[in-house]
């Protein structure tokens, strides 16, 4: 098509002037990616540390559990709704958990805990349980009367690795289940404030104690990445096909916390907006001057039967193809410029504290997105500061510009 | 209102007004003319005499304040942007006073520019648009861009151009103006042969003495008004 | 809540007071036109006493049914003055052997499986006592509704014929948790038919119900106590005094951690 062969021709009549606009571009793109992937990657690092930690992308529980949690709202056959969990295939790990108040008493000293019944080995693969264990050891499969305290826990007992405790809690019969343990470690999850009443002890042990046969209150379910939490929550629900459980993802559970990121997401929209305010002043500069030196020209095409819409897409197209090249150079240094920071993430000075949880360095995360939507808008924003120059192009009186001379 | 008759232009009463009130400008008051086909005539006047005015709004490129203008019987009032352009695109052939020439295309595109417009295939584009170059002398720069073109070169590009869709009518606008008379004279040379040998319409508009020795219809114009129409 | 401690552990803190209670004792069965019109003090001072002495013993079961479960705790208690309780499980058989010890605001449990003596810390003072609708802290307090609250006599819209009814709202700067109590007791002996326990927006929180009224240690008094917890659901917990005998002999180590410690 002739008008393309002309639009293209026309980006190398001013090089200086078009070389000048793409930078604009090239820059407001990866500008664009770059702080996206920032801000993703920061935004992974953050719900993955927080959820990995403890929680889980996705939880399961009986009915309003979470809202309103009762030591006799649980899961039956526990073992098998994780099983089914666990053949699904985003899924990455599960683990049950049995939640119950009671009191601990070591020698002398006696508080009220937060007991955690929690699987001997699959609370390690789901939630790296055994790395925050800073004295003694992990559980090993068939340990029975073995606790894990929290660190400040063990402080406020007065108890380390070793030494014998005594739990004391109403089991789900009624009877009052107390029985010894031996602190077998001491765990460090950096939540202090869960640190001072969190105690552990194996699963098995805890059904057994609390009278909970094969029933658990939870089951945590960790996913392969961030992005396949909403489609696994749909495809556990099916797969369980039992109303009485309800699966929530970390959005839900933990909604303070996502409402918390959601409000920082919104930061990267609007560095994105300032940096598109710029390409687009940029655009339309170029465009503007363009067009106002061209008048004749298009008054020429006029008369000869050019039609205005082809002089609109003259204009429009000489921007596209500007904004094209712009988006893949853009796309060339924004990858290495993402790849790199996601290896060498950028250490802060002062360590960002968030949920409870500290971040000292940020890293982009290589996606999609970040390339996905600095392009579109790149390109929109460009076409967007486009339309006014081209509308006045093709509104070019030929009569009038074949005057100026 | 087609009017059933040859004549190539036709106009009754055309008026062109621009501004308004105190300080408008009447470059056209009443003008009637007539072209028939085969003419080579010149619309000559003083600056300002309404000239240009009068073949813009002949051509389209223009409206009318009032009148009507008719090109081979087809009112061109009413018809749309798109349908003027389409028009132009087929029946009327454009040569200007300078900076004719579309600066990022070669000579040959700049001729064959019309061709793609109308979709005409590949080999006879190639064929016409070389003919039409070689008939105004000149074969061997079809590949020049019109900077590394003299000013005469680029005339005649423009009216292989204007000739290239074979239009039934040429309207040239001061075409000698920013040459010298000897390039001048060679460019009415070839119009007047190319009259001859196709039977093209062509119409002028200048004041250049010697456009209107070659003119074998003079249309005077003054201060918007027709004021002597002479054959020779 | 006291009210509590005293059905469970009846103490004697004056003579005076069992005066009082012995007194109308007697009046009561006399029931003639020309009884003086009840008089709101003289019936909160004969609830705060009904089921104090100096010591005492009792055989209660308890019987505490949740939607979950239900079961009876069997158990002895030893009351000395208000300061000392000590209660030993009988049965069900795993909770036998179990003890409370109260002395004063201090109060340990006793835990024969692992050969262990806990001290409820105080943050624990408001769990429920081995399970049951009482808490720990139901256990501890000593007030009195002469002593501590503003009193008077009412007249509510659900008034009965032969039930005099007496508002009860604490006194300043006493650490009481609730926003008022309702008396309700029969007009013929003064005996207690129900409290009502409100919160300060004037929801009731709990109830504790008196019913089959029997000679007990010497007294008339109402032997089956049902508390009802409006907060949950289907949980209630009855008490039934089977034995109840008022000034024993608590001499000897009954109220002290060895006594608490040794095995059934």
């Amino acid at each position: 098509m002739v008008i393309l062969k002309i639009a293209f021709r026309n980006i190398f009549r001013q090089k200086r002037r078009t070389v000048l606009t793409m930078l604009t571009m090239v820059g407001g793109f990866v500008l664009a990616s770059v702080s996206i992937a920032w801000s993703d990657g920061t935004y992974n690092d953050v719900i993955n540390t927080f959820t990995r930690n403890r929680l889980g992308h996705i939880q399961v529980h009986y009915g309003d559990y979470l809202d309103r949690p009762t030591l006799y709202k649980t899961i039956a056959a526990a073992d098998q709704v994780g099983e089914a969990i666990g053949q699904v295939e985003a899924v990455d790990a599960w683990t049950p958990r049995i939640y119950s108040a009671g009191l601990a008493s070591a020698e002398d000293e006696t508080t009220a805990v937060h007991m955690i019944g929690i699987h001997t080995d699959r609370e390690d693969r789901t939630t790296r349980f055994n790395d925050k264990i800073v004295d003694g050891q992990p559980f090993s499969p068939g340990d029975t009367n073995a606790v894990i305290v929290g660190k400040g826990l063990a402080q406020i007992l007065d108890t380390s690795v070793g030494d014998d405790l005594v739990l004391l809690s109403q089991a789900a019969d009624g009877s009052l289940a107390n029985d010894r343990f031996t602190v077998r470690g001491i765990v460090d999850t950096g939540e202090a404030m869960k640190d001072r009443s969190d105690l552990y002890i194996p699963l098995a042990t805890a059904q057994e104690f609390l009278v909970l046969q094969d029933r658990v209150h939870e089951i945590v379910v960790t996913v392969q990445t961030l992005g396949l939490v909403d489609p696994t929550v749909t495809v556990i629900e099916q797969r369980l096909s039992n109303d009485t459980l309800t699966v929530l993802s970390w959005k839900e559970f933990a909604k303070d916390f996502y409402v918390a990121m959601r409000a920082d997401q919104r930061g990267m929209w609007i560095t994105l907006f300032v940096i598109l305010l710029i390409v687009a002043v940029g655009v339309l500069n170029t465009v503007l001057m363009a067009v106002l030196e061209r008048r004749r020209e298009y008054g020429v095409l006029k008369a000869l039967g050019t039609r205005p819409g082809q002089i609109f897409g003259l204009v429009s197209w000489e921007i596209a193809a500007i904004a094209l090249a712009a988006v893949a150079v853009g796309t060339i240094v924004a990858l290495l410029s993402n790849h790199l920071l996601s290896f060498h993430g950028i250490r802060l000075p002062d360590p960002i504290s968030y949920g409870g949880m500290e971040f000292q360095e940020m890293r982009t995360e290589l996606n999609i997105r970040s390339f996905v939507i600095p392009a579109v808008t790149v390109l929109a924003t460009a076409m967007a500061s486009a339309l006014c120059p081209a509308w006045m192009a093709l509104r070019t009186r030929a009569a009038m510009a074949m005057r100026l001379h | 209102m087609a009017k059933a008759n040859t004549a190539v232009i036709q106009t009754e009463g055309l008026t062109k007004v621009y501004g308004e009130d105190r300080i408008a400008v009447h470059a056209l008051r009443g003008v009637d003319w007539v072209v028939e086909p085969g003419e080579f005539t010149a619309v000559v006047g003083p600056s300002g005499s309404g000239k240009t005015t009068l073949l813009n709004v002949v051509s389209g490129l223009d409206t009318p304040t009032s009148g009507n203008v008719w090109l081979k019987g087809n009112p061109l009032s009413g018809m749309t942007g798109r349908a003027l352009s389409d028009f132009r695109r087929d029946h009327i052939g454009f040569v200007f006073q300078a900076y004719n020439l579309i600066p990022v295309l070669t000579a040959a595109e700049n001729v064959e520019y019309i061709l793609l417009l109308q979709g005409v295939p590949a080999e006879e584009r190639q064929q016409r648009v070389h003919e039409l170059l070689t008939q105004v002398g000149l074969e061997g720069m079809t590949d020049r861009r019109p900077p590394d073109l003299s000013g005469g070169q680029q005339q005649r590009v423009a009216i292989a151009r204007a000739m290239v869709a074979k239009p039934s009518l040429i309207l040239a606008d001061e075409p000698t103006a920013n040459l010298d008379s000897e390039t001048g004279s060679q460019l009415l040379n070839m119009m007047q042969a190319l009259n001859q040998e196709t039977g093209m319409t062509f119409v002028f508009s200048t004041h250049d003495r010697m456009v209107m020795d070659y003119a074998r219809r003079l249309v005077r114009l003054h201060d918007g008004q027709i004021t002597g129409d002479e054959r020779k | 809540m006291r009210f509590l401690f005293c059905i469970l552990f009846s103490l004697a803190t004056t003579v005076a007071a069992q005066e009082t209670v012995r007194t109308n004792d007697v009046t009561t069965p006399d029931q003639g036109d020309d009884r003086s019109p009840p008089d709101a003090r003289t019936i909160v001072e004969i609830i705060d006493q009904l089921y104090r002495s100096d010591s005492s013993y009792s055989e209660v079961a308890m019987d505490i049914v949740t939607p979950h479960w239900e079961r009876t705790l069997e158990m002895n208690v030893w009351t000395e003055g208000t300061e000392k309780t000590f209660i030993r499980i009988l049965s069900p058989r795993k909770e036998r052997g179990m003890g409370t010890l109260r002395i004063g605001r201090e109060m340990w449990n006793y835990l024969p499986k692992v050969n262990k003596v806990i001290k409820i810390p105080p943050s624990m003072m408001m769990s429920s006592w081995m399970g049951s609708d009482f808490t720990n802290d139901d256990l501890v307090k000593e007030f009195t509704f002469a002593g501590d609250y503003h009193f008077s006599l009412v007249q509510p819209e659900y008034a009965q014929d032969g039930v005099l009814y007496i508002e009860c709202h604490p006194k300043e700067g006493r650490p009481i948790i609730w926003g008022k109590v309702m008396l309700a007791v029969r007009e013929e002996d003064y005996l207690p038919v129900w409290q009502r326990y409100y919160d300060e927006k004037d929801n009731v929180m709990r109830v504790l119900e008196f019913s089959d009224i029997r000679a007990l240690g010497g007294r008339r008094l109402p032997s089956v106590l049902t508390m009802i917890r409006k907060t949950e659901k289907g949980h209630k917990t009855v008490l039934h005094y089977k034995e109840l005998k008022f000034n024993v002999d608590v001499s000897g180590d009954i109220f002290t951690l060895r006594h608490l410690r040794s095995r059934l």
